[in-house]
C-alpha cells in the first residue's frame, strides 16, 4: 500500500481539488499566514503582497487563455486597462460603490474579449499574437486620446473603496479584498480546469482539429476562453485601479503584457499553482535585484548608474534560463521538490 | 540544474526575508542622532536613464560635500537611498511606498518625470512627506499648490507665452504665423495652453503638431506646420527630437524661427549641427559659460564628488539649486529637525542666494519655484547658448491668466 | 501644393517604410528557415548600429570597412546566440520560443545600456546632409540609400530562395524539418545560417536608420512597426515583408498628416496596427503569406 500510493490513483482521487491530507494542511497553514499578514507585516510588505495578489489574478486570467487553451495573447494588459478604466470612470464620475465598479470593469473587459475573440477565430500562432498586439496598441491609444472620458495623462482618481459601510482605504484593509478575489479566482480556475469545459479547452490547445472531431465546438470554446480570461483580467485591472487609487494610461502598456506572459511561463503553463508562483516571483524579482544592488550602489557610487542595466539583463536572463533549463517553470520545481520529500529517504 | 535552481530559490527567499524584516528606525521619521535619510527615485534603465544617471551623480556629489566639506548638518550626516523606477508609474508607486514605509526616509529629493510623479501625487499628501523638489514639467505639480510638493523646473506655459511676447515686442514681427510642435503629453499640452492663452491676448491663431513620445519621424508634423506657413515655431520635447525636427525642417525647405523649451538647452541640440544656430531657447538657470560663482562652486564640488560628467549638462542646477536650498534650510532649523519645520523654512526664503544659478522662490501658497526666465540664443559654432535678455516674466503673469 | 505635400509624405514614408521592411525581412528570414519568431531582431539591429558606431568612433575606421567588420561580428554573435539559446528549444511550443527571444531582447538591450550608456549618441554621418530634390519632394541621401538597400536585398533574397541551393534547403527545413533532415540537409547549419543572414539584414537596417536618426538603447522600438509590416505581408514572404513595410511606412506618414486632427496626435503610431487588424479580418495569412493547410 505504501508503495502503490504513489503509483495508482483512483478516478475519485484524480477529481479531488486537493490530492492529499498533507496538501490540505499545507494549504490551510498558507492561508492562515496570508490572512494574518497585515497584522505582523510592515506596510511595504503588505503593499507588495497587494501587487502580487493583483498580478496573481491577472496571471490566472492569462493562463486560462494561453496556458489552458493555447491562444497566445500579447494584449493582456489592454484587457486589464479596460477593466481598470471602466471601474475608475464609474467610481470617479458616476460615484458607484466598489463592488459594482469591480464587476462592471470585469464585465466590460469580458465583452471586449468576446468582440476580440470572434474575429481571431481564424487566426493561428503568430498571426494571433500580432493581432492581440494590435489590440493592445489601439486600446492604449484610445485610452490616451479619449481625454474627455479618461483624462489622459492626468489620470483618474478613484473614490475610497467601501463595502457594506466598511472602508478599504489603506493597503492593510484593501489587502483583504484582493486576497478574497485572488482565492476566489484561483479556486474557480482550478474548478474550471477540472470540469468538462476545462478539458475541452485543453483539447483545443493540444490539437484543435482533433478536438473538433470528437465534438468540441471550437468557436464556442475559443470565445469562451477569451471571455473568461478577459473577465478575470478586467477584475484584476479594476482591483489594480483601486489599489493604486489613481490610474493613468501608462499603467497598461505592452511591457505589462509581456510581464504577464513571463509570469505564466516562469510559473508553469496551464496550472493554477504555476500562475500563483510565477506572478509572485516576477513581482519579487525586482525587489531581490534592488536588495542586492542597493547596498552595492551605496558602496560603489560609480556603479550606481549601471545598476539599472544590470537589472534589465538579469530579468531577461531569468526568462531565458527558465525556458532552457526548467520549461515546466516553478511549478515543475515544486512538483519535483514535493516528490523528493514524499519519497524520502528513497529518493531514487 | 536541480541543485542550482533549488539553492537559487533558497537564496531568493532568504534575501526577500532579510530585506523585508530589517528593523525600523525609531523617533522622528528619517532623522536619527547621526543621520538624516533622504530618498529619491530615479530612472536607471528606462527611457529617462540618462537623467537618472546625472541625478544620481549630483546626489552623490551633494552627499560627499555635506558630509565631508561641511562636516554634516548639526552633527548629522546625510544619506540618500535611490530606488529605480524605470520611469514607470506603478514602479514609482512601489518605490515611493518602499522609501516611505521601508526605508522611512525624511524627505524625497531630486525627482522628475510627469508620469511617475503624477502617479504618487495623492500619496505624497497622505504620507505628509516633503518632496523637494520635483522637476516634472506638469502644471498639476504646483497647481493647485500642495503643501508637501515643491516644483522647480520651467513651466512650458510660461515659456510659450514668452515666445509670443518676444515675437511681438522684441522681434517686432508683423503678423507672425505661430506654430507649436510638442510631445503629446501633459508637458507638451502645457506648452500648447500657453500658446492658446497668448494667442487670445494678441489675437493670433496657431497651428499645433503633436508627436508621440519616442517618435523619430517628424515628417508629418513638419509638413503640417510648413503647409500652414508657420514662421515661428515653439518646441516642447527632448533635445534629440528637437535636432531631428530641425533636420527634417531643413530637408523639406521650411525655415521658420524656432523656440525651444528649457529641455532643449542641452548639448544634444547640436546634433543638428549648424541648423540649430541662431534659434531661441527659454531658460531659468545660470549658464556655465557665464562663469558665475554658483557654477564655479558646482565645478569644485562636482569634481571632488566624481560628478564631472554632470557639469556638461546645462540642466544640472535644476537639481543642484534645490539641494543648496535644502542644505541651508536644515542648517537654519537647527538640531530639532522636523518635516513641518522644513517646509515652513523652505517656503519662507525670499531671494535665496544661488550665486547666479537662477532664481528659486516658494511661498506659503506657492509651489512653483521658477518665475523668471531668460531668452537664450544658440551658437552652433561654439556649441554654446548665449543669454540675449535679462530675467523676465511672461506678460500674462502666473496666477492671473 | 497639395500634390507636392502628398508626394513628400509618400517619399519620406517610403524611406521609413524601408527600415520597417528591412527589420521585417530579418524576421521572415529566420521564420522561413526555422519556423521560429525572433523578437530580438530589433535588438540585433540596434546592436549592429552600436557596434559599427564604436568601430568608427573608437577605432577610427572609415565608414565602409567599419560596416563590413560589423557584419562579420554580427554574424558571429548571432550564430552563437542561435547555438546557445535557440537550438535547445527547437520543438518546444511557439510561446516558449517567443519568450526566449523576448528575454534575449532584454539582455541585449540591458547590455547596450551598460556598455554604451543611455545617452542618445550621434552616428557619424557617412552621407552628405544636403537633401536631394526628387520630383519636387526632398529626400536625404541616407534615406535614398535605405530605399536602395531595401530594393537590392529584395532582389537578392528573392533569387536566393527561388534558385540557390542554400535557399531551397532553408525553405525545405522550414516546411518539414525532419523530412529535410532525412533528405540530407544539414539542418543545424541551416538554422545557424538563417540567424547569421538575418543579423546581416538587421545590421544594414540599424546602420541606415542610425545615419538619419541617432543611436539610443531603445531604438529597437522601430521593430514594433515591423511586426505589423510582417503580418501584413505574410510571415513567410520576402516580397510580402518588404511591401508590408513600405505600405506601413507610407500609410502612417499619410495618417500622421491627414488624420491627426480627427483622431489625435500619435495616430501614425497605431495606423500600422489598425491596418493589420483589417487585413487579418479579410486574409488571415497576410497579403502574400502561404495559407497553411492542415492535414489530419
Amino acid at each position: 500500500m505504501a508503495v502503490t500510493r504513489f503509483c495508482v490513483r483512483t478516478y475519485r482521487q484524480d477529481l479531488r481539488i486537493l490530492s492529499s491530507p498533507a496538501a490540505k494542511i499545507g494549504l490551510i497553514l498558507f492561508l492562515l499566514v496570508l490572512l494574518t499578514l497585515p497584522l505582523w507585516a510592515r506596510k511595504y510588505l503588505v503593499f507588495v503582497a497587494c501587487i502580487s495578489g493583483v498580478s496573481v489574478i491577472g496571471a490566472l486570467g492569462l493562463n486560462i487563455l494561453t496556458g489552458m487553451t493555447g491562444l497566445i495573447s500579447l494584449g493582456h494588459a489592454a484587457f486589464m486597462g479596460l477593466g481598470a478604466y471602466t471601474a475608475a470612470i464609474l467610481s470617479a464620475k458616476a460615484g458607484w460603490p466598489m463592488v459594482p465598479c469591480l464587476l462592471s470593469g470585469a464585465v466590460m473587459s469580458a465583452v471586449m474579449g468576446a468582440i476580440v475573440g470572434v474575429p481571431t477565430l481564424r487566426l493561428k500562432g503568430l498571426y494571433l499574437v500580432v493581432t492581440t498586439l494590435a489590440f493592445q496598441f489601439i486600446v492604449q491609444h484610445v485610452i490616451y486620446h479619449w481625454e474627455s472620458l479618461t483624462q489622459s495623462d492626468k489620470g483618474i482618481k478613484l473614490a475610497t473603496p467601501a463595502f457594506l459601510g466598511l472602508e478599504f482605504g489603506s493597503y492593510d484593509s484593501f489587502y483583504y479584498v484582493i486576497l478574497f478575489c485572488a482565492v476566489l479566482v484561483a479556486v474557480l480556475t482550478k474548478n474550471l480546469a477540472m470540469s468538462r469545459t476545462g478539458r475541452a479547452l485543453v483539447a483545443v490547445r493540444d490539437r484543435d482539429i482533433a478536438a473538433e472531431i470528437i465534438g468540441v465546438n471550437l468557436a464556442k470554446y475559443k470565445i469562451l476562453a477569451f471571455v473568461v480570461s478577459s473577465f478575470v483580467a478586467g477584475l484584476s485591472g479594476a482591483l489594480y485601479a483601486y489599489l493604486l487609487g489613481l490610474i493613468a494610461p501608462d499603467h497598461f502598456t505592452f511591457n505589462q503584457s509581456i510581464l504577464y506572459v513571463a509570469m505564466i511561463i516562469v510559473g508553469g503553463m496551464g496550472t493554477v499553482l504555476g500562475s500563483v508562483l510565477g506572478a509572485v516571483f516576477m513581482v519579487l524579482l525586482p525587489e531581490v535585484i534592488s536588495a542586492v544592488s542597493g547596498p552595492l550602489a551605496s558602496a560603489y557610487p560609480t556603479l550606481a548608474p549601471r545598476i539599472g542595466g544590470i537589472s534589465v539583463v538579469v530579468y531577461g536572463l531569468v526568462i531565458i534560463l527558465f525556458l532552457l533549463f526548467e520549461p515546466e517553470g516553478l511549478f515543475g520545481i515544486w512538483i519535483r521538490l514535493k516528490r523528493y520529500f514524499k519519497t524520502w529517504p528513497y529518493t531514487y | 540544474m536541480n541543485v542550482i535552481a533549488r539553492s537559487g530559490l533558497l537564496i531568493v527567499a532568504l534575501v526577500v526575508l532579510l530585506v523585508l524584516s530589517a528593523p525600523a528606525a525609531k523617533a522622528e521619521v528619517g532623522v536619527t542622532d547621526d543621520k538624516i535619510l533622504f530618498g529619491s527615485f530615479q530612472d536607471m534603465s528606462g527611457p529617462g536613464a540618462y537623467l537618472g544617471k546625472m541625478c544620481s551623480l549630483v546626489l552623490a556629489a551633494w552627499k560627499r560635500w555635506v558630509n565631508e566639506d561641511l562636516g554634516g548638518i548639526h552633527g548629522r550626516k546625510v544619506d540618500v537611498v535611490i530606488e529605480d523606477n524605470k520611469y514607470d508609474p506603478v514602479l514609482t508607486k512601489t518605490a515611493f511606498t518602499k522609501l516611505v514605509d521601508q526605508h522611512k526616509v525624511f524627505a524625497l529629493t531630486a525627482v522628475y518625470g510627469s508620469t511617475p510623479c503624477q502617479a504618487i501625487i495623492e500619496d505624497i499628501d497622505k504620507a505628509k512627506i516633503p518632496v523637494f523638489a520635483t522637476a516634472a514639467t506638469t502644471q498639476t505639480m504646483f497647481d493647485p499648490p500642495r503643501r508637501y510638493l515643491f516644483h522647480y523646473a520651467c513651466s512650458d506655459q510660461d515659456n510659450s507665452i514668452m515666445m509670443v511676447d518676444y515675437i511681438i515686442n522684441d522681434l517686432k514681427t508683423k503678423d507672425p504665423k505661430i506654430g507649436i510642435c510638442y510631445q503629446d503629453d501633459e508637458w507638451g499640452k502645457d506648452a500648447l495652453s500657453g500658446v492658446e492663452l497668448a494667442g487670445k491676448k494678441y489675437g493670433l491663431a496657431h497651428t499645433a503638431a503633436p508627436y508621440k513620445r519616442g517618435e523619430k519621424n517628424l515628417n508629418p508634423q513638419v509638413m503640417k506646420l510648413k503647409a500652414a506657413g508657420v514662421t515661428h515655431c515653439f518646441f516642447a520635447g527632448y533635445a534629440p527630437v528637437y535636432a531631428a525636427l530641425l533636420t527634417e525642417a531643413n530637408k523639406v525647405g521650411w525655415k521658420p524661427i524656432f523656440f525651444g523649451d528649457y529641455v532643449t538647452v542641452d548639448p544634444k541640440t547640436f546634433m543638428a549641427g549648424d541648423l540649430a544656430n541662431g534659434h531661441f531657447h527659454f531658460f531659468n538657470l545660470g549658464l556655465r559659460s557665464e562663469g558665475v560663482p554658483g557654477w564655479k562652486k558646482m565645478e569644485e564640488i562636482f569634481t571632488k564628488g566624481g560628478a564631472t560628467e554632470a557639469l556638461d549638462w546645462p540642466l544640472a542646477p535644476l537639481m543642484w539649486t534645490p539641494l543648496l536650498m535644502l542644505t541651508k534650510a536644515m542648517q537654519d532649523i537647527g538640531k530639532d529637525l522636523t518635516r513641518e519645520k522644513l517646509i515652513d523654512t523652505l517656503q519662507s526664503y525670499k531671494d535665496f542666494d544661488t550665486a547666479g544659478l537662477g532664481k528659486i522662490e516658494f511661498g506659503p501658497n506657492l509651489r512653483k519655484g521658477s518665475h523668471v526666465y531668460r531668452v537664450l540664443q544658440c551658437d552652433a559654432a561654439k556649441k554654446e547658448f548665449k543669454p540675449l535678455t535679462d530675467w523676465r516674466e511672461p506678460s500674462l503673469v502666473w496666477g492671473k491668466r | 501644393m497639395a500634390l507636392q505635400i502628398l508626394l513628400q509624405l509618400i517619399v519620406t514614408g517610403l524611406a521609413w517604410g524601408s527600415v520597417y521592411a528591412l527589420i521585417a525581412l530579418g524576421f521572415v528570414l529566420i521564420f522561413k528557415a526555422t519556423d521560429i519568431f525572433n523578437f530580438a531582431q530589433p535588438e540585433l539591429m540596434m546592436l549592429g548600429a552600436y557596434l559599427s558606431f564604436t568601430l568608427i568612433t573608437a577605432l577610427k575606421l572609415p565608414f565602409l570597412p567599419a560596416f563590413l567588420v560589423t557584419l562579420v561580428l554580427m554574424t558571429v554573435i548571432s550564430s552563437l546566440l542561435e547555438m546557445m539559446v535557440i537550438r535547445p528549444l527547437v520543438g518546444e511550443p511557439v510561446l516558449a520560443v517567443i519568450m526566449v527571444t523576448l528575454g534575449l531582447a532584454n539582455v541585449i538591450r540591458g547590455m547596450t545600456g551598460l556598455i554604451w550608456g543611455y545617452e542618445e549618441l550621434q552616428f557619424p554621418k557617412p552621407f552628405s546632409a544636403q537633401p536631394i530634390m526628387l520630383f519636387g519632394a526632398a529626400i536625404n541621401q541616407a534615406e535614398i540609400f535605405t530605399i536602395l538597400a531595401t530594393a537590392l536585398l529584395l532582389v537578392v533574397f528573392f533569387i536566393f530562395f527561388k534558385y540557390s541551393r542554400a535557399g531551397l534547403s532553408m525553405r525545405a527545413t522550414a516546411e518539414d524539418t525532419s523530412t529535410a533532415f532525412l533528405m540530407g540537409i544539414n539542418v543545424k547549419r541551416v538554422f545557424t545560417a538563417s540567424w547569421a543572414i538575418a543579423s546581416v539584414v538587421a545590421t544594414i537596417a540599424g546602420v541606415l536608420l542610425a545615419t538619419f536618426t541617432y543611436l539610443e538603447p531603445i531604438m529597437g522600438h522601430a521593430g514594433l512597426k515591423a511586426l505589423p509590416a510582417l503580418i501584413l505581408g505574410g510571415m513567410d514572404s520576402v516580397v510580402g515583408a518588404i511591401l508590408g513595410g513600405l505600405i506601413i511606412g507610407v500609410a502612417e506618414n499619410l495618417a500622421g498628416f491627414y488624420l491627426e486632427q480627427y483622431l489625435g496626435g500619435g495616430i501614425n503610431e497605431i495606423t500600422a496596427y489598425v491596418i493589420v487588424l483589417i487585413v487579418m479580418m479579410v486574409r488571415p495569412y497576410g497579403l502574400f503569406g502561404t495559407k497553411e493547410i492542415e492535414r489530419v
